[in-house]
């Protein structure tokens, strides 16, 4: 091993002492000899321009590293052609590799938006969303952790100097102003009219405080369906400034006086934002408290001030005993929907009904809380910092400035990184500033800073530095925050490259809820689940479109649940495509047409094993509607979709000149999509690709729009709009759906099932290969190098026998050399001491 | 900047709320532009007018095309100044067609933002889009309008697609315009400037330290990272050298912010385009978008005598639209006629007023891109936006001609990429553009 080391050294140091002239001796014949025949301006072979390629760089790294791997697996040049002799195929791949990593890891980057959000939180104690003032980030191959992605702009830094002013103008050291507040206990209130009163001799303002009070326990909102404007809501005095922290508190409560009621959704609105949508499932003796803290800069101020709005929304059909139920659906609807629509919900007369008699779900609002101007002493409470008594001197400035920094760096900082920062709070107490004053210009400072900025790299000459870059990577990957106090001594420590307490932190970070900041962005970027779930508007009708949004949120939320359980139970990868459960809640109970479920939550459920779907992402109700919403061509996306996300085999980028198929222009009308995709495979342009695409699309034909089975499909089916919004609606004759294709390699299939259980059987390593891949881009900012790609394989081998279990992958990812940084870095490579042997 | 506080003194707001007379903008500062004053290179304008519900179509469009268009009903108050704008018809956003209430929310966006029901998304618009390159001025851009608000009171989306807050009041406006005369409030403008100033410095002094260790790909983006900090100091200079220039000098009592009627349109519409030309002139701001009146609402007090003179039953401003369709002759499209020409001569009188403020090289028009239409030609369609396009004939317009494009097939984002390139923001798309639209080009 030590030999095989010090070879790679001298190799290395060979090349490098044979200068820049190496791609013109080296590399640049190869190419002109293979490549650049079908490379270049003329021809240019899946996208790929050759011609123009230079010595390995930042800029065409990725490049270099694809012509690597396809010629190092003996796929380039295409079997058909002339191949390259052994000795000089070898100096090419060497040199390309030697270059790569001359280039050091280029994984270094900047906090993404939703990182900056979540340092900020951590650091300030505040619980606001600050990514509200962020601009959003690139992407490197769909994730938006890709160094690449992140790079810097004035404008973006312009807009980090506000959002770093106002996240430090919030924060108090020493004497903290009393802000106003708005505070009402309804359990005490006989009269909610009498009771404002009150709250306007304050400055509130507001028409009524809707409601019915019921001494002893609160005030009862009552239901509301998506789209009815109704809601309880008042305006409070804003500071002139327009700018500080405003804080709500919530004592609520749901109740439900009949069998068959869903429990209350409440929706909350501050100064004109949606801030939240939430099931309350408490109840009047264990009711739930919710904290919300928002920045007055980021919501609309009126000259009446802020206003507050809640609302109960019902978002699901339901129905109770011994009440009709509304049903809106028109017995001449042309397309029923499979099912039918089901019911809305019970219907009933509000006036002559008290709320306790009401077929209906009221929230029970106990208590609320309105802290215009939330002030917010530093450091928090929780932290039970041992910090001394603060006095307005400089040694209590010290102080709070090293724990501001320890907490903002996310490492320990020495005197003389301070410094400077402290030398700021002197200028500014010179200038005549307050204590208060001069510390919030430093933090704004620390936070402005690189270190605050950027993650560290494990790779720091420094161990301790490095061993906090390590901490930092796990705890931003697997819990999208800043690491916690456990993390933080294992990198005190120096523990953080022992593969036993590696894996025991991602067993750790895993089982804790704020994984969820994990799975979440990881499988929505994974699988591109950003894109808009169609749901055929026309059959769901308008009574439907209230319940959209919730059963598009759960549509999601199933494949992010399905995987978090996977990983959860550490299940093997090819359960990803093939199992007999999923993950339901009471939306999607209804909208598979399984036996209802009570509440919001997501459970894992055993399918019905006539369920013709079965497990695994593909049969999503979600994944399936989401791949219908640029139009009729479905088969197409959902091909390309499950070639390029779950089988690793990705389809070029469709070159420019081709048209895109429309199956419901003149000529092509009526005719089945089959057929039309017949004549587009014989077109040469389009059968280089389409080949493995459309035969693979077919697998999902018995999904409809909204991504329920179907045995049937329309001839064809019409764009049509509702409200503005996009409709498809089948029309023509209807036939029994044919799902038969073929696989990339060639093994045919007739239905969905055959076609999961041919992926699970023949494509497992395509699929891990590729989690594998998007693992290592999330995790460590850069897509995988050629060493990377060798270290996946090595990986694999180790897995295979077990069928890669999921979390075993994870902690493999975490003990990893890209990871962990932890190959010795060329950039000043000494000659080995001594003769190799 | 804090809008709240208030920047001019108290005598001169006093002044202000007595001054009835229209005030002769022509005098202001010799008549000229703070450029043509100054000797400096002519800044590029944009305003952005928006008609709200429908047009009556009848009088709305001229019926031939071409250069020797007969000049429609409707547009006879701009008769004088045929070459300085033209009519454009069968613009629209194809992929971001919307129908109802919300056409302000995508006008100046083209983004569909019906896409997620129950919520609205949407992305940045062409106004903001211009503002980010035409600075550095004291206001980067201003949003007016009928009401103070956002939604679909505003016009204007940021670069995140979120509501930029509009305001509908004259005051307001004043005193966001300019720098702060008070010298208390211009000494805290400076002592925040410069603490932004001393934050940067300290935080960019420690970049190099960061890049020590890394590699020469790593060191790259931390360089990214030094030089935005550098540019924005150097915004931050910009802005400071604003300051130090001052408040422009003119005859601030003369200005009129406070409407004489309660709740006439004209009037309202008048007030604020004398804020803009005033804007323009002094070089506060180089960008504003104006909603002229909502889908339904405020009714304000012309629809009475509109509906009287026509004959027609008095209605508020959101059934005239939906009215607004039939013979030319009818007293429905009389009422909503009425209204168009209103608005019509607002624009002309604007225009006018513009074009007699000298500029560094030529008018002050002929520097300014106005863009004046709406979304729907009649309510709830969003196929056709009647549009008229004036000014700039030196940033490279060209005029007096009526253009009709095939149905539903040319989109709006085409002309907003023409009109930003024109501006000279380095923008090679917008939206669904596909290219610029050479018929407007010189």
């Amino acid at each position: 091993m030590k030999a095989l080391l010090a070879s790679a050294f001298f190799l290395l140091f060979a090349a490098r002492a044979r200068g820049a002239d190496d791609f013109a001796t080296v590399a640049a014949p190869f190419l002109k000899k293979h490549c650049v025949a079908c490379h270049s301006e003329k021809k240019q072979e899946g996208e790929v321009r050759l011609d123009q390629l230079d010595a390995v760089n930042a800029g065409n790294r990725n490049l270099w590293a694809t012509v690597h791997q396809k010629v190092a697996a003996g796929e380039m040049p295409p079997k058909e052609r002339a191949q390259p002799a052994d000795a000089g195929k070898k100096a090419v791949l060497t040199w390309i590799a030697d270059k790569q990593r001359a280039l050091g890891t280029g994984g270094t980057r900047r906090l993404n938006r939703r990182e900056l959000s979540s340092a900020l939180r951590d650091v300030t104690g505040l619980q606001v969303d600050f990514a509200t003032g962020l601009p959003g980030d690139g992407t490197v191959a769909g994730f938006d952790t890709g160094a690449d992605g992140l790079p810097e702009a004035s404008d973006a830094v312009a807009q980090w100097l506000i959002v770093t002013r106002r996240a430090v103008d919030g924060l108090y050291f020493l004497d903290a102003p009393i802000g106003q507040r708005f505070a009402m206990n309804f359990a005490e209130v006989m009269d909610v009219k009498k009771a404002f009163e009150a709250w306007k001799a304050d400055g509130a303002t507001g028409k009524e405080l809707r409601g019915v009070a019921r001494p002893g326990l609160g005030l009862l909102i009552d239901p509301r369906a998506v789209g009815e404007r109704e809601e309880w809501s008042v305006s409070v005095p804003a500071p002139a400034s327009k700018e500080g922290v405003l804080r709500l508190t919530l004592i609520v409560s749901a109740m439900k006086p009949m069998e068959g009621i869903p429990n209350p959704r409440l929706w909350v609105r501050i100064g004109g934002q949606d801030l939240d949508f939430r099931e309350i499932s408490g109840t009047a003796d264990k009711p739930q408290k919710l904290v919300y803290e928002v920045q007055l800069g980021d919501l609309v101020v009126q000259s009446k001030g802020v206003t507050v709005a809640l609302s109960n929304k019902v978002e699901i059909p339901y129905a109770v005993a011994g009440f009709e139920n509304e049903d809106k659906t028109s017995p001449n609807d042309k397309n029923p929907a499979p099912g039918g629509t089901g019911p809305f919900r019970p219907q009933f007369d509000r006036k002559a009904l008290p709320p306790e008699k009401q077929p209906a779900p009221h929230l029970v609002l106990h208590r609320v809380d309105i802290e215009p101007f939330a002030v917010t002493t530093w450091p928090p409470k929780d932290w039970n910092a041992n910090i001394g008594e603060i006095k307005d001197d400089a040694a209590s400035a010290k102080r709070l400035l090293a724990l501001w920094m320890d907490r903002a760096w996310r490492r320990p900082v020495v005197d003389a990184e301070q410094a400077p920062f402290l030398k700021l709070y002197e200028k500014v107490r010179a200038d005549g500033g307050s204590i208060d004053a001069a510390l919030r210009a430093a933090f704004q400072a620390v936070l402005m800073s690189a270190p605050f900025r950027y993650h560290g790299s494990p790779a720091h000459p420094d161990p301790g530095t490095a061993q906090h870059a390590i901490a930092g990577r796990l705890s931003f990957m697997f819990w999208g925050e800043p690491p916690d106090v456990e993390l933080r001594a294992l990198a005190t420590a120096g523990k953080l490259r022992d593969p036993k307490v590696l894996d025991a932190q991602v067993d750790r970070l895993l089982a804790d809820p704020r994984s969820r900041a994990f799975t979440r962005p990881f499988v929505t970027q994974w699988l591109e689940l950003e894109q808009p779930i169609t749901i055929a508007q026309v059959h769901i009708n308008k009574q439907a479109f209230r319940f959209a949004r919730y059963l598009k949120v759960s549509m999601r939320d199933e494949t992010l649940a399905y995987f978090a359980r996977l990983v959860a139970d550490n299940r093997p990868a090819s359960e990803l495509v093939a199992s007999d459960w999923t993950m339901m809640n009471d939306a999607l109970a209804l909208h598979y047409g399984y036996e209802p479920l009570a509440g919001g939550e997501l459970r894992k459920v055993k399918l019905r094993a006539d369920d013709p779907r079965g497990g695994g992402i593909l049969g999503h109700a979600g994944i399936q509607s989401m791949l219908c919403w640029m139009g009729e061509n479905w088969v197409i996306y959902r091909g390309a979709w499950a070639l390029r996300h779950v089988l690793d085999i990705p389809p070029p980028p469709p070159p420019l000149e081709v048209p895109e198929l429309n199956p419901s222009d003149g000529k092509n009308k009526g005719k089945p999509f089959r057929d039309l995709l017949k004549q587009h495979q014989s077109d040469g342009r389009c059968s280089v690709c389409h080949k493995n695409i459309d035969p693979v699309g077919f697998a999902f034909q018995n999904f409809d729009i909204s991504g329920r089975w179907r045995d049937v499909e329309h001839e064809f089916y019409q764009r049509g709009e509702l409200d503005g919004r996009i409709a498809w609606a089948g029309a023509g004759k209807t036939r029994p759906v044919d799902a038969t294709g073929h696989l990339p390699r060639g093994e045919a299939f007739k239905t969905f099932g055959e076609f999961k259980q041919l992926v699970a059987k023949n494509y497992r390593d395509d699929l891990t290969r590729g989690l594998m891949k998007n693992f290592f881009v999330y995790g460590t900012g850069r897509v995988p190098g050629i060493d990377d790609r060798a270290e996946i394989a090595a990986i694999m081998d180790e897995y295979r026998e077990k069928g890669y279990p999921l979390r075993d992958l994870l902690k493999a990812v975490a003990r990893s050399r890209a990871f962990l940084e932890s190959h010795p870095l060329p950039q000043e490579p000494k000659p080995p001491a001594g003769n190799p042997k | 900047m804090n809008p709240k506080t208030h920047w001019i003194t108290r005598r001169t707001l006093l002044r202000g709320f007595g001054a009835a007379l229209a005030l002769p903008y022509l005098e202001i500062m010799g008549g000229q532009t703070r450029a043509a004053e100054s000797g400096a290179k002519e800044p590029r304008r944009l305003a952005c007018f928006y008609v709200p519900g429908a047009i009556g179509r009848a009088t709305w469009f001229p019926t031939d095309t071409g250069k020797d268009y007969t000049i429609s009903a409707a547009h006879k108050p701009l008769e004088t100044m045929r070459d300085e704008f033209t009519v454009l018809t069968n613009l629209l956003h194809i992929t971001g067609r919307i129908s109802g209430h919300v056409h302000p929310y995508n006008w100046l966006t083209g983004h569909n933002i019906n896409i997620n029901p129950g919520t609205i998304t949407n992305t940045v618009s062409m106004d903001q889009v211009a503002a980010k390159h035409l600075g550095p001025t004291w206001v980067p851009s201003l949003t007016l309008s009928f009401a103070d608000g956002v939604g679909t009171a505003t016009l204007s989306r940021n670069a995140l697609g979120v509501d930029v807050a509009a305001t509908a009041n004259y005051r307001t406006v004043f005193e966001r315009l300019f720098p702060p005369a008070d010298k208390d409030q211009l000494k805290e403008a400076h002592a925040r400037l410069a603490l932004n100033k001393s934050v940067l410095g300290t935080a960019g002094a420690g970049v190099k330290d960061f890049q020590k260790h890394l590699g020469a790909d790593d060191k790259k983006r931390l360089d990214q990272y030094l030089e935005s900090i550098r540019e924005v100091e150097k915004r931050l200079d910009d802005s400071e050298l604003i300051l130090d220039r001052g408040r422009p000098k003119f005859d601030e009592e003369a200005v009129k912010l406070v409407p004489q009627g309660k709740n006439g349109m004209r009037e309202h519409i008048e007030l604020m385009m004398d804020l803009i030309a005033l804007a323009f002139q002094t070089d506060m701001t180089r960008v504003v978008t104006h909603s002229l009146g909502g889908e339904g609402g405020p009714n304000y007090d012309e629809y009475k005598d509109w509906a009287q003179k026509a004959g027609a039953p008095v209605r508020g401003a959101h059934d005239v639209h939906h009215k607004a369709q039939g013979a030319a002759d009818s007293p429905e499209a009389k009422v909503i006629f009425a209204r168009d020409l209103m608005l019509v001569e607002c624009l002309a009188r604007l225009m006018t007023k513009l074009k007699g403020v000298r500029a560094a090289d030529g008018n002050l028009l002929d520097h300014t891109v106005i863009l004046f239409g709406g979304a729907q030609i009649s309510s709830h369609s969003g196929k056709s936006f009647p549009t008229l396009l004036a000014g700039g004939r030196k940033l490279g317009f060209k005029h007096g001609q009526h253009v009709k494009y095939d149905s539903e097939k040319k989109p709006m984002s085409d002309l907003y990429l023409t009109i930003l390139q024109q501006l000279g923001c380095p923008v090679k798309s917008f939206k669904e553009s596909a290219s610029p639209l050479s018929e407007v080009l010189a």
